[in-house]
């Protein structure tokens, strides 16, 4: 087929992407999966030991069973937790009232505050000893504080709790910009029908935000299988690999015990379970 | 349409240009003289002192051959380490812990010294208990670069205010589980003072029950690297570590906030067992004179049971030659140069670390420090420092299993037999 001139410019305009895309994602993405099935050191060229890591990763790595069980506790609880506190922060902050822009400001400020910066954070607040939520626990009669982040029990709930602080703004923002979308005349109209307030919630802004709600509905479960900031940062996986998620153990398989071809296979894995998700997400899109 | 010939054809010189500004600069004859070198966490002195000092003098003295000395923060370190050697793109020499010698020669990234080493004129002269710790399969792969001592240090203010004699110091597990608790002091639920301190995360209590094997007269690994140390005296280990972790940090009990030198710096802990001594010698260089007032270097520990033995480690980092290095020559002469008496003790000074050379254990460097001259001492009670292959990979598991008998009361048999089993796995692996 013959290309007209506007078409072959807009190849090459389109040129420089494709060739990052296939050198920085493509290629790493296809030798992943390749690598799953090798033995692999970096200093050794690798060698195919075909379904070997598959088999041990599903027969005998407790931790790889532990990392994936937590990964999946972490997912249930933080998108449904994360997307519907920022919806209904949403709503909150979608008012005209004075000093609402500071508080859009001061919920939005932890989404754009570097990880590693919020997890020394998180540590000095849920300190068991001396961090500032036990400090006012205790001074409120509580005897028995939790141990949060260095408590096998505690730790995962906490660090949902941290997560839907940090991206809870984020969030947020992008819920404000759909309610803001929906006319106001939808919801006169239905004052004056005699529609509850739940009943314009429900029968106006739902339908007219879902497309919103699927949009963070997805990005949340992206986010919450890749949990790895606040677990390498604060925990390192402990207590007893409570809090080691997918991506940490891939790289700690990684770049610690030095099995490349190991880690490729959890990877792949990673890839096909966060891929199943979303795309059966996307299959409730209006 | 001009406009979009334009465009294209822009899009297609920066992407040139890209290429061109990544491209490797360098001249091939710079890239032909110049020495490569990696470290992690070395001190700002030290690193001014390695930079502006030592090799300037060896630049000038060796004229067409540049050093590059690059200081990587530790925490990339070994990710950068890795990506190089699979570039094949190693420097000429870089620093790493002792225990990693293992694996780079089984990888065959790191060059055998041995008839270097042996045939230079300074190589007697260094301490042996160091020069020991440099070989792997009876070959020389590294030169000592960085000494960490694991002593017990002991607060003699806390053990005076406890009742206890610091000049009369718990020798054997039993009376340093009696020490650490009569310290350990808990008020409201929270530890305000700890009995002992120095497991601060699962590597300390993968290396404290290494410890603690050969104190009580056991192997950890076998001479072939298999796992030597489900036995009783692996049991023994297991059960005193849960014990004295338990002096740190009570089950139940929200613990201190400070690390566990940290700690014993601010007084607040009786003794620190199992971290290296660097992070209390660099408090006392830096003006806080106090803790050479309280602390105390101790001999080691040894079990109560029979063949038991004081066994402390020592350990740390040497300087490595790349086997993929092109001018190995030129490497070797400034390693030689860098490890001049003199010259060294100028890093030394800097970077607050312990010198190698028997001759300047009397300096006035040590005799000035009385912490250093305590810590010299421990080299008489050496154990063996594991640094197989699969070590590093292997010692997670061992870390998980202890971890669970101290957190959630595993059996320790259990926990021996687990990690025991997954060892062999990883040997297996490497295979």
């Amino acid at each position: 087929m013959k290309l007209n001139k506007e078409t072959r410019a807009a190849y090459l305009c389109i040129l420089p992407w494709v060739i990052g895309f296939i050198f920085i994602i493509g290629e790493p993405f296809i030798s992943t999966i390749i690598l799953g099935f090798t033995r692999y050191d970096v200093f050794r060229p690798p060698t195919f030991v075909g379904m070997r890591n598959y088999m041990q990763l599903f027969g005998s790595d407790d931790v790889f069973m532990k990392s994936l069980v937590n990964t999946l506790y972490y997912s249930a609880f933080n998108v449904p937790l994360s997307v519907l506190g920022a919806l209904f922060l949403a709503i909150l902050v979608n008012n005209n009232l004075p000093g609402m822009n500071g508080f859009k400001t001061a919920l939005y400020v932890p989404s754009i505050t570097s990880g590693i910066a919020m997890a020394m954070l998180w540590m000095w607040i849920f300190d068991p000893g001396t961090g500032l939520v036990n400090t006012f626990l205790r001074q409120l009669g509580v005897t028995n504080v939790p141990m949060w982040f260095e408590s096998a029990k505690m730790v995962k709930p906490t660090m949902v709790i941290v997560k839907i602080v940090e991206v809870g703004g984020a969030r947020m923002i992008i819920f404000l910009a759909g309610l803001q979308g929906i006319p106001q005349s939808l919801y006169e109209v239905a004052y004056i029908d005699g529609a509850s307030i739940f009943t314009r919630f429900r029968k106006i802004t739902v339908p007219l935000l879902s497309p919103i709600i699927l949009l963070n509905l997805v990005t949340a479960v992206i986010d919450s299988f890749r949990v790895f900031v606040n677990s390498y940062a604060i925990t390192g996986g402990g207590p007893l690999n409570e809090s080691m998620f997918l991506v940490l153990y891939i790289y700690k398989k990684a770049f610690t015990s030095i099995r490349m071809g190991y880690a490729s296979a959890i990877a792949t894995i990673f890839l096909i379970i966060v891929s199943s998700f979303a795309e059966d997400l996307m299959m409730f899109r209006v | 349409m001009f406009k979009k010939k334009l465009l294209a054809t822009m899009l297609l010189v920066s992407l040139g240009v890209t290429g061109a500004v990544f491209a490797n600069g360098q001249s091939e004859e710079t890239k032909g003289k110049t020495v490569n070198i990696w470290s992690f966490n070395l001190s700002t002195d030290a690193l001014s002192v390695v930079q502006n000092d030592i090799i300037k003098k060896y630049e000038s003295e060796n004229p067409g051959v540049m050093v590059n000395w690059q200081n990587i923060p530790y925490d990339g370190y070994r990710e950068k380490l890795l990506t190089a050697a699979a570039g094949q793109s190693l420097p000429d020499i870089f620093i790493d812990g002792y225990n990693m010698v293992g694996t780079y020669q089984s990888a065959g990234i790191i060059e055998d010294l041995t008839d270097k080493a042996e045939n230079w004129s300074r190589w007697n002269e260094i301490d042996s208990s160091l020069t020991d710790l440099t070989y792997y399969d009876n070959k020389c792969y590294g030169l000592p670069f960085r000494t960490k001592v694991y002593p017990v240090v002991i607060n003699t203010e806390i053990f005076k205010e406890c009742g206890l004699d610091p000049d009369n110091p718990p020798e054997t597990w039993s009376e340093a589980l009696a020490a650490a608790n009569k310290i350990l002091k808990v008020e409201n639920g929270v530890v305000t003072r700890m009995g002992s301190s120095g497991f601060t995360n699962t590597s300390d209590l993968t290396r404290g029950f290494d410890l603690f094997v050969q104190q009580d007269g056991g192997k950890f690994l076998n001479d072939d690297g298999t796992p030597a140390f489900n036995d009783v005296h692996g049991l023994h280990a297991v059960e005193f570590l849960d014990k004295l972790y338990r002096t740190q940090a009570p089950a139940g009990v929200a613990p201190l906030d400070e690390s566990a030198v940290d700690a014993f710096i601010a007084g607040k802990s009786g003794m620190v067992v199992m971290r290296s001594y660097n992070s209390i010698e660099t408090a006392f260089q830096t003006g806080n004179t106090k803790v050479a007032q309280f602390a105390k270097v101790i001999p080691p520990f040894k079990s109560d049971n029979v063949g038991g033995k004081p066994v402390s480690f020592f350990d740390g980092d040497m300087m490595y030659m790349s086997a993929l290095s092109t001018h190995k020559d030129a490497a070797w002469d400034f390693m030689q140069y860098f490890y001049e008496p003199d010259v060294f003790m100028t890093y030394v000074q800097a970077n607050k670390v312990v010198p190698i050379y028997q001759s300047q254990m009397d300096s006035d460097y040590m005799t000035s420090h009385p912490l250093l001259q305590g810590l010299m001492e421990m080299q008489k009670y050496g154990g063996t420092l594991a640094a197989t292959p699969a070590y590093r990979s292997a010692r997670s598991y061992l870390a998980d299993e202890l971890e669970k008998t101290i957190e959630s009361g595993q059996s320790a048999q259990k926990s021996l037999d687990n990690t025991e089993k997954a060892w062999l796995r990883e040997i297996e692996d490497l295979k």
